[in-house]
């Protein structure tokens, strides 16, 4: 016990005086954050639209028609029941009820939008009355004016926008960082140092110091998580777990599994490089496509399909799922079960490599 | 040797590698507080010899026991009772020389006055600074600081003078003298013959996995000379090494 906490209060004091691993763990993501969080990226994306339809008349279906020829718009035909979630989850900018007794000439079209996008709904409104003018080809402008409804939705959650997208991928991006680049980088010097052959002539079992090593390390990334999440709610003003306690618990439990997972994988690619001189460049290899590929800048679903089946199931594409669902929409941990056990299986999977390929010389 | 107590002893001691043998058969003893020390050119086994007997290598064949403990079968009890001081070893960077003592006698499980033990080798007003800051000599002295935090029975230390300067190399000489007078026995390894014949009570020549010859530098010496070896000129009386430390004086430079 003694031994694991004098590792720990070692490993703990020599990451706070390492200038370069609060850089890499805390400024740099911080930074990120706001960078892109303020400047947002997410505006440049095409204005989309959900459908609920209501009608199968031919005109609905015409008005469809010429609404869908607009390739500058991306529209999406969705069900009553996912239209809240969609436009909380950004998934949609707005969404146009049509109802079951539409027709061309009393178009009672109904548009409904959160706050913060409605110029995009006044947008959508303006495309739909010029689309329903142009079909009935004559100054309908007046009479149609009236039909249209613009509804402006007060939804119980607000919609984050971007940055609420980003904050919980960069904060699972910083712990697949921390966990891999630190177990790799700090294992590999005390190699070839000598310093894991001194601990060699102790009599403690060297494990114990590799355990106390991961605690340590576990210790520091939850910190980093909660540090990370903190900034995004106090300088990017983001509702972090809605006030939900179990959101918490959620973050908790799977900035744990992150940790432990990717320290797991720190340890494998420790092991499994032929060399200290491959492992820095195979740690870039496995951690740089799953920055992209993961969802932490954006959704899996601007990929093909066949490519994001993959990324699904990438390491850190399940902790970036869970901690954003956990942190926006404070999902129970019952539907985050997917993820969990996608993690449980490369913890697993890493930890066999990790143990197997070791060598401490 | 029969009436002084053993504390080492190495027995048939072979040490294969896939197509290379390090060593092919060693023997020898040493006794309670000697300074014994292991000669040889690099790669003669010297270093393999001592990490074998520090519990860090498995030896191919032959016996190894240390204080009456069989070194293969009680590593761990071994490792107890032995400090160590390894050739190519370096600390915790980002930990200061206290820091590292301290987590060191943790790991002994024992829990030694740590301004002491940095005291004995010189290093106490260096304890808040990092390991990476110490000049060469300090670095080997806050090894042999680590190496003491147990109290050992035996001390190793492989080259513990490789790369120091002049001066530093004679303050070593000092100190390792000093612990050996504290009732210490002391396994050294060394290329340099003027240390081993300062410093050692006993030496063993190896070359390629064997022990050419074991016993004590005046004896060694006077058996070349008996045997007609005549050095061509007669020797000065001083050394260019005498002249240097003349010159420079006996002080440390490392500050």
């Amino acid at each position: 016990m003694k031994i694991y906490l004098i590792i720990a209060k070692s490993t703990i004091k020599m990451y706070f005086r390492r200038r370069q691993s609060l850089f890499w763990s805390l400024f740099f993501p911080v930074v990120m954050m706001l960078g892109i969080g303020f400047f947002g990226f997410g505006q440049f994306s095409p204005p989309k639209l959900g459908i609920v339809n209501y009608s199968n008349s031919s005109e609905s279906t015409i008005f469809l028609e010429e609404f869908t020829k607009k390739d500058y718009l991306e529209i999406q035909m969705i069900s009553v029941s996912d239209m809240e979630k969609s436009i909380l989850e950004g998934k949609i900018d707005s969404v146009m009820i049509i109802p079951s007794n539409f027709t061309l000439d009393s178009p009672r079209l109904e548009i409904s939008y959160e706050k913060s996008k409605e110029n995009i709904a006044l947008e959508f409104y303006d495309i739909s009355q010029m689309i329903i003018t142009n079909i009935l080809s004559e100054d309908s402008e007046d009479k149609l004016g009236k039909n249209i409804i613009l509804k402006e939705q007060i939804f119980e959650n607000e919609y984050q926008g971007y940055k609420g997208f980003l904050v919980p991928g960069i904060v699972a991006l910083s712990i697949m960082q921390s966990g891999i680049l630190g177990v790799v980088f700090t294992l590999i010097s005390y190699k070839t140092q000598g310093v894991l052959k001194r601990l060699q002539a102790t009599p403690i079992d060297p494990s114990h110091f590799l355990i106390g090593q991961m605690i340590s390390r576990l210790l520091i990334i939850v910190i980093q998580t909660f540090v990370l999440f903190f900034i995004g709610i106090v300088i990017l003003n983001i509702d972090i777990a809605l006030g939900n306690i179990f959101a918490w618990i959620n973050i908790i439990i799977f900035s744990v599994l992150g940790s432990i997972l990717f320290l797991f994988i720190g340890l494998a690619i420790s092991g499994a490089s032929p060399n200290e001189d491959y492992a820095a460049p195979i740690a870039n290899l496995i951690t740089f496509p799953m920055m992209f590929l993961s969802g932490v800048f954006f959704d899996s679903d601007v990929l093909p399909f066949w490519l994001s089946n993959i990324t699904n199931y990438l390491p850190l594409s399940p902790l970036v799922s869970s901690l954003r669902e956990s942190a926006l929409y404070g999902t129970n941990t019952i539907e985050l079960l997917p993820e969990l056990m996608t993690m449980i299986v490369w913890i697993i999977i890493a930890f066999v490599i990790g143990i197997k390929t070791f060598k401490w010389e | 040797m029969s009436n002084i107590e053993v504390i080492i002893s190495v027995k048939n001691l072979v040490k294969k590698y896939d197509n290379f043998t390090a060593l092919n058969g060693i023997n020898f003893q040493v006794s309670k507080g000697e300074i014994f020390g292991l000669l040889g050119p690099n790669g003669a086994g010297k270093t393999t010899t001592v990490e074998i007997l520090e519990g860090l290598r498995k030896p191919s064949s032959g016996y190894t026991e240390i204080d009456g403990l069989d070194v293969e079968k009680n590593t761990k009890e071994v490792k107890k009772i032995i400090g160590v001081q390894l050739q190519e070893c370096s600390f915790f960077d980002k930990l200061n020389l206290f820091e590292i003592v301290e987590m060191f006698s943790v790991f002994y499980s024992t829990n030694p006055n740590i301004e002491n033990i940095l005291d004995k080798v010189g290093l106490l007003e260096k304890r808040n600074s990092y390991y990476k800051t110490l000049s060469g000599g300090q670095k080997q002295r806050l090894s042999i600081a680590v190496a003491l935090v147990n109290d050992p029975k035996v001390l190793f230390l492989d080259e513990p003078t490789t790369g120091l300067d002049p001066q530093a190399r004679r303050n070593m000489w000092d100190l390792i003298s000093e612990i050996r007078n504290n009732g210490k026995t002391i396994i050294i390894t060394t290329h340099y013959m003027e240390e081993a014949e300062r410093l050692c009570d006993r030496v063993a020549i190896i070359d390629t996995g064997k022990i050419v010859k074991i016993d004590t530098p005046k004896n060694l010496i006077r058996e070349l000379i008996d045997s007609g070896f005549k050095i061509e000129k007669k020797s000065q009386d001083a050394t260019l090494e005498d002249v240097f430390i003349n010159l420079t004086g006996k002080s440390l430079r490392e500050n």
